[in-house]
């Protein structure tokens, strides 16, 4: 093949960083204990479930945006495949948004 | 000789074509979690054997342990992905070893939590609570058994049965890898809302 053109071979075939992929599984596996610990513990924790909840919430998408960017690259592979993928999460949050605030009303 | 171009994304078609089938799965569970978060609040209190909710009936430092496990599965994957693209193929190996065994697990202990939740509990698909936790997690559950059937093949292929994988060759294991962390995903994001909030 003509080394003018690139093939899509020749791109995917391009070396990108790789993560250090411990440093990003002890962060996952630390934030897993702090909910599983403050799950257990919650009665005794002065602060209102409501507030302890959405923080488990809030880990959880830390968590997921962890392995969405480092285990699955979307952090170094192409900005087309973060599009495919962040576009439907974006209507899947509004989905339970507007049901949660059918809820609340 | 004919020559064609390059494609116009400059992407992979198989792997652009699994982020459109991970797209399409994403919608998939975002309704089947609306569906929870809504019909699962609609069961009377007191309902379960006196307790106040169906979610009390859940177990949830095995579901953690479970969460750990899954997300060490995940882990190992990008391991055997990092290995056999420095050619490390013993390494590699072992690495899609230690997910199956993983994966298994966990199938397993979602086995044994139906089990308690059918068999001890009373849970039934006849509430909704039963139903729309059933669903959803049943529905993640095939996924992982699906994804633990495409590993075993792809075990096949690498101890050589098949054919084999490379430093050059392993798209395969970078899309299958694709799906596994999916699922992954769904998974962490199911321990939060269906277990804990």
């Amino acid at each position: 093949m003509s080394s003018a053109v690139t093939t899509h071979d020749e791109i995917e075939a391009k070396p990108h960083k790789h993560p250090n992929y411990w440093a990003v599984f002890i962060a996952l596996a630390i934030i897993t204990a702090i909910i599983t610990v403050t799950e257990l513990f919650i009665d005794s924790i002065p602060v209102p479930k409501e507030v302890i909840r959405t923080g488990f919430v809030v880990m959880s998408f830390i968590k997921a945006t962890l392995v969405a960017m480092y285990y699955m690259h979307l952090k170094f592979d192409s900005f087309i495949y973060s599009i495919f993928f962040i576009t439907p999460v974006i209507f899947a949050l509004f989905l339970v948004l507007i049901l949660a605030i059918g809820y609340l009303i | 000789m004919v020559v064609h171009p390059p494609p116009s994304l400059g992407l992979d078609n198989r792997k652009f074509g699994f982020w459109v089938f991970i797209a399409s799965e994403v919608l998939f569970f975002s309704v089947l979690i609306a569906n929870f978060l809504v019909l699962s609040k609609q069961d009377p209190a007191g309902s379960f054997h006196g307790v106040a909710t169906g979610r009390e009936l859940l177990n949830i430092p095995l579901t953690a342990l479970n969460t750990f496990i899954l997300l060490t599965s995940s882990f190992t994957v990008v391991l055997a992905l990092e290995a056999i693209q420095k050619g490390n193929q013993k390494l590699f190996r072992t690495f899609l070893l230690v997910t199956l065994a993983f994966g298994s697990f966990f199938i397993g202990v979602q086995g044994y939590e139906y089990f308690i939740l059918i068999v001890h509990e009373g849970l039934s698909m006849s509430t909704l609570f039963g139903a729309s936790f059933f669903t959803l997690t049943g529905f993640h559950g095939a996924h992982v058994v699906g994804g633990l059937i495409w590993l075993v093949i792809i075990l096949f292929k690498a101890f050589g049965v098949m054919g084999g994988f490379s430093a050059q060759d392993n798209l395969g294991i970078e899309i299958f890898g694709l799906y596994w962390h999916f699922v992954d995903i769904v998974w962490l994001l199911l321990f939060s809302l269906v277990y804990l909030i």
